[in-house]
């Protein structure tokens, strides 16, 4: 008989018609017009498959076939993708994008050696610090309850340690937890805090960026090898080209959700040079807890080494 | 059960007794886990490393062995009382019913095994314990259930055969996952094994749609409602060659869920103030205080129900922590049983449209709607959810004889002094969870240490020997609900992989043009869905299928917001399956076939009050 097509089933958190899922049915398309209908491709958007951990475990078991997961989720494949994470370690998307290019191939190395192949990465946008009251330095931070993600202990533990109040909370949990007052704080994607109205409860926002919202879409690696040899490089291409152009959309669809938060009420502080001096200090601090024990020494230390390299070109 | 004489009788004795203590060792400790939480929190500012994934995980034993003990006692929910058959029909048909349900079992027991050996990577843990091993309390429950339906077929004689034809039906259905087994154990890919895999799939893919049926005639005949949409699952996953260790995935995934840990605290928790005479005191505080009101106790009982409703987010929560109790009061003022457990099943979900009502919240995330404006379109149309109860409890308890009482206002100091430690019960919970001191499942931790110490060191009424008496006899009962929750969760994913609902919104887009015509089929399509998906599931599913579509239909986005809200709330209390009407059938210890009579005019009433609500647009709009 011919060939059988080669199915993929593919789930996402981003909601359906969201600029995410819209780049991933775009990117099916192209998938299966480049091959001539040999690789179809399915879209779970919205969760409807699960959660990113369930996601993972979905692709492990072949119930689906691969995944969008945002670093976080990622974290649970290959733990030194959490570096990206780190706050306040990048200043801009430039700076990112240089440190970014060459950390890349050994995340790839090392999450293919769990069983996943990396089609393309996003950087969609930066998470920022929302709070119901203004926070300039990071023992005004102190004050406030802040609700971080509920899976990851080893993170919680480095709050505590650095004297923070800190609540694991649900996602679905942040918003109703910000009304109550069972916490005051989170961190969120800007185009999140204003879609979610989150930034209505918690309406100051420090102006720094806090780390970049780092994306993936993962295949599992036995899916990719089904996949005639031939047809790849045109996928991967595919791929990349919507990654870049969703990069572009999501960045001005940031500039907007800021611009239409503040219309509504919202409070951006800049920290001063001193205050801002504070929160770099406190974060390597938090850094240092975390290195060689959560992030593998090695990443860290070469991600260290290309943000200096990036500026020592005189960028900044 | 009858374990016979001699060693092997006591051996069993022991193990059940390691059982029961296990079982209570486990919620006890969830309890005060959240306790020590809570304090640590608030008071310390630390908390507990890790509390949350060990409390996930010990939820998901405390499932499993509550299943075990379920199975034991022959408690698992059936869809009616068994039909009427002359022997040696009934018999013969009881041990085939019986070995159909052990295979089936042990094949949810084989995509346990499977689950824990591909899901999870080695290093991953939960505190020190590989979350592969983890999963392998989920294929030793399944193994004791479907153990247990072979050793309660009577006569005794033939069993060791019966168990090799259960086990070899087992394997013939779970072929599917041999290749992940191999896979899993070895690290290799299963080599000549593939072809003959390959060969029985393709036997059982094509066999699959009668074996679906027979489970369907099957369930007519005693066969638990956790085997018989557990295995149309997997059977269905078989016809389709999707991978079977879905079955399992998805158990885990709803048993780990961050709600879940409140079920069995409410429902112990109800079981402590329903094991002393705190119904009792009640009973006397409301007959006091709204008693001589004609219906009275009808009022309090659909007021209480909205208000706990409100906060436990409707999942059926409310029936199992009240649900006895507003029985006890109800019958003790003299309605009869029909009518008692109608009102407390129909009113179970009724409070789900105020806010800040959980599902309210999640719909207004994942709809993008505000949820400021949801919670104020959501009251006009609860309030006549809530209204159409009353009118319906007036209806339906006419011709009753409950004695009229006397206002006797002298009285009611007395009584309130009384009853204060359980009125307050409530009120503490709420405070607690609305003030922002607790989440969920640490105020369903509150309640059940709240209760305990209530009815043990205050009222003095149960002693602490009583404790694990109490607890096993609640057991049964969220064990029972658990392991539906669980299998079923399959079911569901299988309807997703489908595509089914997404292609079924983009027919409607295409196919109707009127409104009108579109919101009934609205309402019929979510009737369908409360059947078989979770609330926050089905927002998860549903929500982002007819957002776009209602925007075709020009409806304004919060009343579907509450039609939606709504409907699911209906679809938990329509025949044949219904969360409130399993969890109603559980709690008020009646079949099936009674709840779905005693439901009925409830049910027709509130049928009309959520039309009401969808042809009426202005009742969720006017307050925007
Ligand atoms: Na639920
Ligand atoms: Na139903």
């Amino acid at each position: 008989r011919l060939q059988a097509a080669i199915e993929i089933k593919i789930g996402s958190v981003a909601p359906e018609r969201s600029p995410w899922h819209n780049a991933l049915l775009k990117l099916a398309r192209d998938w299966e017009s480049s091959t001539g209908g040999q690789v179809k491709v399915r879209v779970y958007p919205g969760g409807i498959a699960g959660s990113e951990q369930d996601m993972i475990r979905k692709v492990r078991l072949g119930v689906l076939q691969g995944a969008v997961l945002t670093n976080m989720g990622m974290m649970k494949v290959e733990r030194s993708v959490l570096v990206l994470n780190l706050p306040f370690l990048f200043n801009s998307d430039e700076e990112f994008n240089f440190v970014f290019q060459r950390l890349r191939p050994i995340f790839e190395t090392r999450i293919e050696e769990s069983g996943f192949k990396v089609i393309h990465w996003t950087q969609s946008g930066w998470v920022y610090f929302y709070s119901k009251g203004p926070v300039l330095n990071p023992d005004d931070l102190k004050k406030y309850k802040i609700s971080i993600t509920k899976d990851d202990p080893d993170l919680e533990q480095v709050w505590k340690k650095m004297g923070y109040q800190v609540v694991p909370q649900d996602q679905k949990d942040v918003l109703i937890g910000l009304e109550s007052g069972m916490v005051s704080a989170t961190y969120l994607p800007a185009v999140m805090a204003a879609s979610g109205q989150y930034f209505a409860i918690a309406s100051h926002m420090l102006a720094p960026k806090l780390s970049p919202l780092v994306g993936s879409l993962v295949l599992s690696r036995k899916t990719w090898e089904q996949i005639p040899e031939n047809f790849r490089p045109a996928l991967l291409e595919a791929a990349e080209r919507q990654a870049r152009a969703l990069a572009g959309e999501i960045t001005s669809l940031e500039e907007e959700a800021i611009r239409a938060m503040k219309e509504h009420g919202l409070v951006i502080n800049s920290p001063s040079d001193g205050e801002m001096a504070q929160w770099r200090e406190a974060s390597s601090r938090a850094i240092q807890s975390l290195v060689g024990r959560i992030i593998p020494a090695d990443i860290y230390e070469k991600t260290m080494d290309f943000i200096r390299e990036y500026r020592a070109r005189g960028n900044r | 059960m009858n374990t016979g004489p001699g060693e092997t009788g006591k051996f069993f004795r022991y193990v059940y007794q390691l059982e029961d203590i296990l079982v209570n060792l486990v919620v006890l400790s969830v309890a005060f886990l959240l306790c020590f939480e809570i304090i640590a929190r608030n008071f310390f500012q630390t908390g507990i490393k890790n509390s949350t994934v060990y409390i996930q995980h010990l939820v998901l034993v405390a499932t499993f062995l509550a299943g075990a003990i379920t199975s034991r006692q022959k408690k698992h929910l059936t869809l009616a009382a068994r039909l009427p058959l002359k022997e040696p029909a009934a018999t013969v048909i009881t041990i085939i019913v019986h070995i159909i349900s052990a295979a089936l079992t042990f094949a949810f027991a084989a995509s346990a095994f499977s689950f824990s050996l591909n899901a999870f990577s080695t290093s991953d843990k939960v505190g020190f314990i590989p979350r592969r091993l983890i999963g392998l309390v989920m294929v030793l429950g399944f193994i004791i259930m479907a153990t247990r339906f072979i050793t309660s077929i009577e006569p005794r004689r033939k069993r060791g055969l019966w168990l090799l034809v259960a086990l070899a039906i087992a394997l013939l259905i779970s072929t599917g996952l041999i290749p992940g087994v191999i896979r899993g154990l070895s690290g290799q890919e299963p080599g000549m094994v593939q072809n003959l895999v390959t060969t029985v799939q393709d036997l059982l893919a094509s066999l699959a749609t009668p074996l679906i049926i027979i489970l369907i005639i099957m369930a007519f005949f005693g066969m638990p409602v956790f085997v018989v949409l557990g295995g149309a699952g997997l059977l269905l996953m078989a016809r389709s060659e999707l991978p079977l260790e879905i079955v399992a995935n998805q158990a885990y995934t709803v048993l780990t869920d961050y709600s879940i840990p409140a079920i069995p605290l409410f429902a112990a928790a109800g079981f402590f103030l329903s094991e002393s005479r705190a119904g009792t005191r009640l009973v006397e505080f409301f007959r006091d205080a709204v008693g001589w009101l004609p219906g009275g106790l009808t009022i309090v009982t659909v007021l209480v129900c909205a208000f706990f409703t409100t906060f436990t987010g409707g999942s059926g929560i409310t029936i199992i922590a009240l649900g006895g109790l507003l029985l006890q009061i109800l019958m003790q003022a003299g309605y009869n049983k029909k009518f008692s457990v109608g009102l407390l099943t129909s009113s179970g979900s009724v409070g789900l449209l105020f806010p800040p009502s959980l599902p309210i919240i999640i719909y207004g995330v994942t709809a993008g709607v505000s949820i400021k404006d949801m919670f104020r379109g959501g009251i006009l149309p609860g309030a006549v959810l809530v209204s159409v109860t009353i009118i319906a409890a007036f209806i339906f308890s006419a011709g009753q004889k409950v004695e009229g009482q006397p206002f006797r206002w002298k009285k009611l100091p007395g009584s309130f002094r009384k009853g204060l430690g359980e009125i307050l019960l409530p009120v503490v919970i709420i405070g607690l969870y609305f003030g922002g001191i607790t989440n969920l499942q640490e105020s369903a931790a509150v309640a059940l240490v709240y209760a305990f110490l209530l009815e043990t060191f205050v009222h003095r009424e149960l002693k602490l020997k009583d404790i694990p008496r109490v607890m096993t006899s609640c057991v049964t009962v969220f064990g029972g609900v658990l392991v539906i929750l669980a299998v079923v969760n399959g079911l569901s994913y299988y309807i997703i992989d489908t595509q089914l609902p997404q292609r079924l919104s983009e027919w409607l887009g295409t196919a109707i043009s009127s409104r009108y015509l579109f919101l009934l089929l609205l309402n019929l399509a979510l009737l369908v869905v409360g059947c078989f998906l979770d609330i926050y599931s089905a927002i998860l599913v549903v929500v982002p299928l007819i957002v776009p579509l209602a925007g075709v239909f020009n409806i304004h986005p919060v009343h579907l917001g509450v039609i939606f809200l709504a409907n699911l709330e209906l679809g938990y209390l329509t025949p044949p399956v219904g969360l409130n009407l399993f969890l109603a059938s559980y709690r008020f210890n009646e079949p099936m076939g009674r709840v779905y009579r005693d439901v009925l005019g409830f049910m027709m009433l509130r049928l009309a009050a959520v039309l009401l609500i969808t042809y009426l647009p202005f009742l969720a709009t006017a307050l925007l």
